[in-house]
């Protein structure tokens, strides 16, 4: 499954123990992900402590930390991969203290596997006395094509123009917090599709002082589906219950196709254990659920055999 | 198999054409527990692993009024099939209604329909076939949608024959036509009423045909259904595409007037590289999916 980009948002504030902002995650799609990444200056025990997402709480990504360089404040990475749908607010706040030039940017996805959403974040950073004007920040995060390596990074300077990203990165944020004359913090985030070796780096053309940058790639959802078993249904139930995975019943207007089904009560128990589902007698792959009017549910099942396939047809006419 | 269950205690929406939004139109619609009471029963629904939501039929209760309104604009608009806490379980397009009224049964539908008509043939001594120039009604294209129908011609002495062909069947067929199904001396029903019949918009992507001669080379099969989707008629209902990456080779070459749905089909029916079965098939809000068959084994 492809991992795809849905939805980013930012805010700022020039001091603030907290940040609420909107983020809308689109409706519909599979293996969705919401990340939110903080910054600002000057942090020294006042940190980004926790945030939420639609009054849920988001998870801190292990591997990223609260870095200070310089007078430079990149928090970690937070993260849910159930992120509610529509229009919901994000909340970043601080346990004590405020932040200075406070900025916070989200992302939303799909695509992504909901086990193992990341592989291992990379850091880097610069200190002020190795920066002079025009400077490029760069990590290098190991990666595959079907990954997509989202970094964040927050810069502290006067440099009026904001932060570029690099060429074949696609931003999704880039917030300038200047304190009413000059800019003083800024913040990015961006993503690029995975490969052996990805570069994510970020461009300032005037002076700015300290960098933070950290980036990390997203794993793909597995292509099939993650529970291998959808429905469970025992010939001996007198109520004729079809269960889900979670052994609650399912009511039968909402039985999908493309799913596998158990059906036990037929044979006896045994202890032979076949290498797939095709072998298992009492597994069947659902072809399609059809719901009639009396009540009924009808399901035709298959081995999930190939249909035959089609080496040549005539041309001719497809009727409704 | 079967598990027995009461009535859907849902609701279905009817919305105007998502498409071709000749008309603005939104009616939901409760179940009908007694005579005379607006709304519908006899409901049924089929999903399948090809192709999604396939086909649901009902029967509705109304007003004359109403129902003959809904038997004169009815076609071609977009049903949504609710259960009781709101979400979505089936949509398709209306494509066929059955109207009863006291001794007499009418029907009209869209399979018959076809608004764009072109002829293939072969010039008399010539040795290749060749298409004629398709005629369209354009009116129609704009409350259906493009619905294309190729006639045979077989052997014909030129264009203009063929193009003449091609008229005369697009003028009796690019409007449906409510057609008499009975007429009887008893009352074929208690209440008036409509038998309305749905099919799942994985069915409009064989309303056209799809030819491509420019390109001879191969590609992945999903790269072929990517080129199939990005034809603006066969994808014309289509909203979105989540097709997943195939790279069994397929031809690019297609000049038999074969259908856009068919031929994603038949690429479905080869599978992959690692003899996994695939699925082509529409679902919420018109989404179009390509991807691998629920895996016949335990995933890592």
């Amino acid at each position: 499954m492809a991992i795809v980009f849905d939805a980013g948002a930012e805010a700022t504030d020039t001091d603030a123990s907290s940040l609420t902002f909107a983020h809308t995650v689109t409706e519909g799609g599979s293996g969705k992900i919401l990340v939110v990444a903080c910054g600002g200056e000057e942090a020294t025990t006042d940190v980004v402590t926790g945030v939420t997402y639609g009054g849920d709480t988001l998870l801190a990504l292990d591997g990223t930390s609260d870095t200070l360089v310089g007078s430079c404040y990149l928090g970690k990475l937070w993260y849910t991969t159930t992120p509610k749908s529509g229009s919901n607010n994000v909340v970043a706040s601080l346990a004590s203290g405020n932040l200075s030039h406070f900025w916070a940017i989200s992302a939303s996805f799909t695509g992504v596997s909901a086990s193992t959403p990341f592989g291992t974040p990379v850091y880097d950073t610069t200190e002020s006395s190795d920066v002079d004007s025009d400077h490029t920040q760069s990590v290098d995060v190991t990666s595959a094509a079907t990954e997509l390596v989202i970094d964040a990074i927050c810069a502290h300077g006067s440099g009026d123009a904001g932060l570029v990203a690099g060429a074949n990165q696609t931003e999704v944020g880039d917030p300038v917090v200047d304190d009413g004359a000059n800019p003083r913090s800024h913040g990015g985030m961006s993503y690029e599709t995975g490969a052996a070796t990805t570069t994510m780096s970020w461009t300032q053309e005037q002076f700015v002082q300290d960098w933070v940058q950290f980036a990390v790639a997203l794993k793909p959802a597995s292509s099939g589906r993650s529970r291998a078993v959808h429905y469970f249904y025992d010939v001996n139930d007198p109520l004729l219950r079809i269960l889900d995975d979670q052994g609650r019943p399912v009511p039968a207007w909402e039985i999908k196709p493309d799913r596998w089904m158990k059906v036990t009560g037929i044979f006896l128990p045994s202890a032979s254990k076949p290498d797939s589902f095709i072998e298992d007698p009492e597994l069947a792959y659902i072809e399609s659920v059809t719901f009639l009017p009396n009540g009924n549910l009808q399901i035709r099942t298959s081995r999930a055999e190939f249909a035959e396939v089609i080496l040549a047809r005539a041309a001719g006419q497809t009727t409704l | 198999m079967s598990s027995r269950i009461g009535p859907f205690p849902g609701t279905i929406v009817i919305k105007h054409n998502p498409v071709t939004t000749w008309e603005t139109y939104n009616l939901t619609l409760e179940r009908s527990i007694s005579v005379g009471q607006q709304g519908f029963y006899q409901f049924s629904k089929e999903e399948r692993a090809d192709e999604g939501y396939k086909k649901c039929t009902f029967r509705m209760r109304g007003q004359k009024a109403f129902l003959s309104e809904f038997m004169r604009d009815g076609l071609g608009r977009d049903l949504r099939v609710k259960e009781p806490g709101g979400r979505g379980i089936w949509e398709g397009m209306i494509t066929q209604l059955s109207y009863s009224v006291g001794p007499v049964q009418w029907k009209v539908g869209l399979r018959d329909m076809a608004n764009s008509v072109w002829v293939r043939y072969r010039v008399t001594g010539g040795s290749s076939t060749v298409r004629s120039t398709a005629l369209t009604d354009t009116d129609s294209q704009a409350r259906y949608g493009v619905k294309e129908f190729v006639l045979s011609g077989g052997e014909l002495e030129s264009s203009d024959v063929a193009d003449q062909v091609a008229q005369t069947y697009l003028n009796t067929h690019s409007w449906p036509r409510p057609t008499p199904v009975q007429v009887t001396r008893r009352q074929l029903s208690p209440d008036p009423n409509i038998e309305v019949k749905a099919l799942g918009y994985f069915s409009t992507l064989n309303w056209c045909v799809f030819n491509q001669t420019g390109t001879t080379d191969a590609q992945g099969s999903s790269a072929q259904v990517t080129e199939i989707m990005a034809d603006t008629d066969i994808a014309q209902f289509v909203n979105s595409t989540d097709i997943d990456t195939n790279s069994t080779s397929v031809a690019r070459v297609y000049d038999t007037d074969r259908r856009g749905g068919d031929i994603i089909k038949d690429l479905a029916r080869l599978g992959d590289s690692n003899n996994n079965r695939w699925i082509a098939y529409m679902t919420d809000n018109r989404e179009f999916v390509f991807k691998e068959a629920a895996p016949p084994r335990v995933l890592a």
